[in-house]
């Protein structure tokens, strides 16, 4: 009751100060640019001041507790960034999610990651090279990073936290990541303290030793990003279960530009500069919140947040705003759908998946749902350029030719065929609809089946999936990438969920990660690509772009092809006016 | 719970429970009533007399006869027009009415108007057959409680109590989504967490039934318990019953709209008034295309604000103290 | 008046246990394992069905469930509710960070659906049948009828885009931390939660009051020649507003159902939300610590209920043995 008298003043003030007009919180100022370039040349002084904030330890309802008047200065260099989830942890070692992933790269930094043109580059790591037999890599490590209480950075580091993460004692989701690094199975199997294959020549060297060939190992190394742990601390804490210990929901040390400072609420998060980060940087508090993407879009509008991703449905509307900045880039990703190949198998004929595809409209569906923010794909690996080979099939939408080849092997109008999805994404989701009702003019009788990611994963267990629509994926920065999907041996639980399985693709996917020279890999991918083409695992249908907004006021932001990196350059922010 | 004791005192009005809009979940209808009272009150028959009552509310009325309209259409313009509710059409992405369509079209080119018209047939089956089941159930209990007394009455009273503690829309939507969203699921789950309200409602009127003479000289005639309460209980029961059934109908519409705008409700591509719009989060849709956003909401609210003016006027009808 | 308490807080015990049992049921009979959900198929690297296996005997979900609820239940009676299946955080400290916001949220609405509810009743009970009781009895079932989640719709787009006057998401501004931020944020939410409760409490006011009015006591006041509105106001508003505990009581779950909605519309960051979050990530040990939480402050809000009424009206306490 006592509480309900307080919350009853506050009520009233507010009505009355509605009352008197309050738009004129306008904070978006019109400040020209975009400054896609002005990398770190912005002058700041106050990186590492300690602005003293309120200290309030409980940190769970600070904003109600400190009647003091107004916010921050309106000076202060600060940045406000959505986050599409609600973030839980900081700990890499829990299955990657978008939120965590992204906090993470704010607080923690990687050996390498993706750029902004798709390229690799380098994070805590200069420069990597790869032994003749793709067997050996090496990274280089920067010699001028210091973790945020002071220690060094180096090598042990890097091969405590590989090891923690395979170590399935910590509950890590990510223990399978390195199997292909020797060693790794007998150190699983607790027959071994480390792991072999991983080694540090010198503080600032760190290899890996392959059991196979993988001159493609870069795609793994950059997507997702495999955070680093600072060993003299982590390794203080108990192993069994490490990957959820509370240390990393407030952890006290970090080695990224900012650095976790404390959870204003559960959605809400704050990052100071780090004082050892190697250049002066641009901001002195980033805040993490959790909002909806269409919530996020009219904060956006207010001022009330710097960066946003933005769905392609609703692009028109905040490229119209003032004070916004739209990116636009390509992404890496397809959208696809999934049959499960062993138990499916009337849906794993060519011709009815053939059928399929011409009875699409993919060029429709990506100029209408997704305003054009994306291209139809005929292979999977549609990128780079060297490994997509000429003369593919283009399946152009053709219901007629789709007709002929469903009866060509006489295929039963009334046969339902259930499209699963999650839904949430609206452009997801409607494009999911289109695909059903087009099917169904051709007499594919296609229904929609929503579910929540649980029953997803159990339709995926029991093998009983007939299209399962996704989104996933890096699949334009080297063709290897295919291979976590379509190995024989990344069937039964592995990246493979269509348990789709070719012996002749097999080996061509195994014969291109084995030698590094382009010429020789590009001859391999096309006849790979040829044979995804035809057989079509999955049925392909495009590739979206990446779009995210910003605020004219935030400098230095690059976009990145994966939604999961756009904090990749945050180091460079800085903030005008 | 509480009220269950006292309420018939001090709940002179019996309030409308939605849990959209969070309302008293335990509504009482005073139940000192006996319809076989109001026949002596004037030369009229209880029947007419209580339909003059219910016509003298115009709001009521009104209610009725705009609940009326959108059951005849929804119903029988599928039957009079060719509609269709599922076919997409990629090229009318999203445009705004026209000549063959009047509301315009969704996000897959499907015709709002047809899918506005299908969607009603769904929102007011799921409103009209979840509370029919929840009032079934309710009864069954209620008579059970109040008739046998004792170790079934505490026992019913006591489960009354639990699922009336329960946040009624997270346990629903617990269940949706772990069975997986569908009509069926919907329609069960909402009966299964909204029959306290005619449970407590038919308890009350039997333990005053049962002391009453006809029922009293049947048990000592030695009638067998099922008889008295399908001869002498049920049909007292019917009338006030009606009231709670035509509110929990409001209630079921709008926990179905709720869903299914979580979308764990009606699953797509079927169409309900709830599952239009749950695309309106979209601040674009929001912004330029009301067409898709105002229409089924605008249904929804009208729908239920006829069946409460329906359920007050049919309280006035049954209890003549409420008369305005 | 002690005995009374102790029956009703025995019985209160006792549906606790009902509730307990049956949503642990509940929630194990229901398809769908949360060790899916922690390791999505899509992403994950490794032996997923070996790592799943691991994952169901690391949460203790592959004892049976009568030794999974026995060890629940001794932990809750130790006051600890669990560790949240995603991040490993204790339920307790997740719901503590998430109660501060549900409660403003629910309070400033309650508030709200007062101030606007109960004049509205009174003056639609002094006045009644005329044509403001006329409006406000048909404006209160309009409030009733409207789905909050529609009111929030066009809350956001008149006032939050068309007008520009109230942020539309979130408690407060990111890095603000003044008050004056706070309240603005809170507007909309609550009014929208707020509006929503003032319907029934209006018609509840309404009712009540006109009762009260009838009653012989009150005719003897006004025979003895006092004014109505001294009437209304010395001897009526009391009894007629005391029940109206009751309504606000047993309103309660509703209350959290209400705010389930609006938490998602508003992005708040409340319980509502979190419990949404954590039915899509069968996030077994948050959904129960939530719904035992609510229950226990149902079940206290109707036990304090009644104990006022008890105290108010000492009939009920006889009336209380029949049942």
């Amino acid at each position: 009751m006592i509480g309900m008298r307080r919350v009853a003043v506050v009520v009233v003030a507010a009505l009355a100060l509605a009352a008197c007009g309050s738009g004129d919180d306008d904070t978006a100022d019109d400040g020209g640019n975009t400054a896609e370039d002005t990398a770190d040349d912005t002058a700041s002084d106050g990186g590492t001041s300690d602005a003293d904030e309120p200290s309030d330890d409980d940190g769970s309802d600070a904003t109600t507790d400190d009647g003091s008047d107004g916010g921050e200065p309106a000076g202060e260099r600060t940045v406000n960034i959505q986050l599409y989830q609600g973030p839980s942890s900081f700990s890499p070692l829990l299955a990657a999610t978008g939120p965590n992933g992204l906090m993470q790269q704010i607080h923690w930094d990687a050996l390498v990651g993706l750029g902004g043109e798709t390229d690799y580059v380098g994070r805590l790591a200069e420069s990597w090279e790869v032994s003749d037999d793709a067997t050996t890599w090496t990274f280089n490590l920067r010699y001028d990073v210091n973790w945020s209480d002071g220690e060094p950075f180096t090598a042990d580091d890097v091969i405590f936290t590989f090891e923690a993460m395979s170590n399935p004692a910590t509950g890590s989701g990510n223990s399978g990541k390195f199997s292909n690094v020797a060693g790794h199975a007998e150190f699983v199997a607790g027959e071994a303290d480390n792991i072999s294959g991983f080694t540090a020549p010198d503080e600032h060297t760190f290899q890996i030793e392959l059991l196979a060939p993988n001159s493609a190992y870069m795609v793994d190394m950059v997507e997702p990003l495999i955070p680093i742990l600072p060993e003299h601390v982590v390794s203080e804490l108990p192993v069994e279960g490490l990957a959820e210990n509370q240390f990393f929901r407030e952890p006290t040390v970090g080695i990224g530009p900012y650095i976790f400072s404390q959870w204003l609420s559960d959605d809400q998060v704050e990052f100071v500069p780090n004082p050892e980060y190697r250049h002066e940087l641009g901001l002195d508090k980033v805040y993490t919140t959790f909002l909806a993407t269409d919530v996020a879009q009219a904060q956006l509008a207010t001022g009330e947040i710097d960066y946003t991703q933005v769905s392609a449905v609703d692009l028109d509307r905040v490229s119209g705003i003032d004070g916004v900045t739209v990116h636009s880039v390509d992404g890496p990703s397809i959208a696809a759908l999934h049959t499960a190949w062993d138990t499916k198998t009337e849906l794993a004929q060519p011709q009815v998946r053939q059928a399929m595809m011409y009875a699409i409209d993919r060029q429709a569906i990506v100029d209408s749902v997704i305003a054009g923010e994306g291209d139809v794909i005929n292979t999977m690996a549609f990128g780079p350029d060297w490994a997509v080979p000429d003369g593919l099939n283009e399946y152009p939408y053709d219901p007629e030719k789709a007709k002929e080849l469903l009866a060509e092997v006489g295929w039963d109008s009334d046969t339902e065929v259930t499209i699963e999805i999650v839904p949430g994404q609206t452009d997801r989701d409607q494009v999911v609809t289109i695909v059903a009702g087009q099917l169904q003019a051709v007499g594919i009788n296609a229904v929609v089946e929503p579910m929540d990611g649980t029953a997803m994963g159990s339709e995926i267990g029991d093998r009983n999936f007939d299209l399962l629509m996704s989104i996933y994926g890096l699949f334009n920065a080297d063709p290897a990438a295919m291979s976590f999907r379509l190995a024989c041996a990344q069937g039964n639980g592995g990246g493979n969920l269509s348990n789709y399985c070719n012996p002749e693709l097999d080996e061509l996917l195994a014969a291109g990660v084995a030698t590094a020279d382009q010429d020789e890999r590009a001859a391999i991918y096309a006849d790979a690509q040829k044979i995804v083409n035809e057989e079509l695992p999955v049925i392909l249908l495009y590739s979206p772009r990446t779009i995210s907004a910003t605020s004219d006021r935030l400098e230095g932001y690059v976009a990145n092809p994966i939604p999961t990196q756009a904090f990749w350059n945050i180091a460079e922010w800085s903030v005008n006016g | 719970m509480t009220v269950s004791g006292h309420g018939d005192e001090h709940d002179p009005e019996f309030i409308v429970s939605t849990d959209l809009a969070p309302v008293d979940s335990s509504p009482e209808i005073d139940t000192g009533v006996d319809p076989e009272d109001e026949g002596s009150s004037g030369e009229l028959s209880p029947t007419r007399l209580a339909w003059k009552r219910f016509l003298a509310n115009r709001l009521a009325v009104a209610g009725l006869v705009i609940l009326s309209a959108l059951v005849i259409l929804c119903v029988f313009l599928p039957v009079v027009m060719s509609l269709e509710p599922n076919a997409v059409d990629a090229a009318q992405f999203r445009k705004g009415p026209s000549d063959g369509r009047p509301l315009g079209s969704d996000s897959a080119g499907r015709d709002v108007f047809a899918r506005l018209v299908y969607g009603g047939r769904v929102s007011l089956l799921v409103g009209l057959s979840a509370a029919f089941s929840a009032t079934v159930i309710g009864m069954a209990l209620g008579a059970a409680a109040g008739f046998f007394g004792g170790f079934v009455d505490g026992f019913i009273s006591r489960v009354t109590d639990v699922v009336l503690s329960f946040p009624t829309v997270v346990i629903i939507i617990i269940v949706a989504a772990f069975a997986g969203p569908s009509l069926k699921v919907l329609i069960l789950s909402i009966a299964l967490f909204e029959w306290p309200t005619a449970c407590r409602l038919v308890r009350g009127l039997t333990l005053s039934l049962r002391e009453q003479e006809s029922v009293v000289a049947a048990r000592g005639l030695g009638g067998r318990s099922l008889h008295i309460l399908r001869r002498h209980i049920v049909p007292a029961t019917i009338a006030p019953l009606t009231v709670v059934a035509t509110l929990l109908v409001a209630q079921a519409i709008l926990l179905e709209a709720a869903l299914s705008f979580l979308g764990l409700g009606v699953p797509p591509p079927t169409a309900s008034w709830g599952n239009m719009l749950t695309e309106s989060q979209s601040l674009t849709i929001l912004e330029s295309m009301p067409w898709l956003w105002i229409p089924p909401g605008a249904a929804i609210a009208v729908a239920v604000l006829a069946v409460n003016f329906v359920g007050d006027g049919l309280r006035e009808m049954a209890d003549p103290r409420q008369q305005r | 008046m002690l005995a009374f308490i102790a029956r009703r807080l025995i019985i209160s015990v006792l549906v606790l246990f009902g509730i307990s049992i049956l949503l642990f049921a509940m929630l194990r009979w229901m398809p769908g394992d949360p060790t899916e959900a922690l390791l999505d198929p899509l992403s994950f690297t490794g032996d997923r069905e070996a790592a799943l296996a691991d994952l169901r005997r690391r949460l203790g979900l592959d004892r049976s469930l009568v030794v999974q609820y026995f060890s629940w239940l001794r932990e809750v009676l130790q006051g600890n509710l669990g560790y949240s299946y995603v991040d490993g955080r204790p339920v307790t400290e997740i719901l503590g960070d998430r109660l501060g916001a549900t409660v403003r949220l629910m309070s400033a609405s309650v508030f709200i659906g007062l101030l606007v509810g109960v004049p509205l009743g009174i003056i639609a009970a002094i006045r009644k049948n005329s044509l403001i009781d006329y409006f406000s009895s048909a404006g209160s079932l309009l409030m009733i009828s409207v789905p909050s989640f529609f009111t929030a719709l066009v809350g956001i787009y008149v006032f939050g885009i068309k007008l520009g006057w109230l942020p539309t998401s979130g408690q407060n501004t990111p890095g603000e931390t003044g008050l004056l931020d706070s309240l603005e944020h809170l507007i909309l939410p609550a009014s929208i939660l707020g509006l929503s409760l003032a319907g029934p409490y209006m018609r509840y006011v309404r009712s009540s009051l006109l009762e009260v009015l009838s009653q012989d006591f009150l005719v003897t006041a006004r025979s003895k020649g006092l004014t109505r509105l001294r009437v209304v106001g010395r001897h009526a508003l009391a009894n007629a507003l005391i029940p109206l505990i009751t309504v606000m009581a047993v309103q309660l779950p509703a209350l959290f159902g209400g705010a389930v909605v609006i938490e998602q519309m508003f992005a708040w960051p409340g319980m509502g939300r979190m419990a949404l979050d954590a039915v899509n990530a069968r996030n077994y040990p948050i959904i129960l610590g939530f719904v035992m939480f609510v229950s226990i402050l149902v079940l206290l809000s109707n036990l304090a209920a009644d104990v006022l009424y008890a105290i108010v009206d000492p009939r009920v306490r006889t009336g209380q043995e029949e049942s």
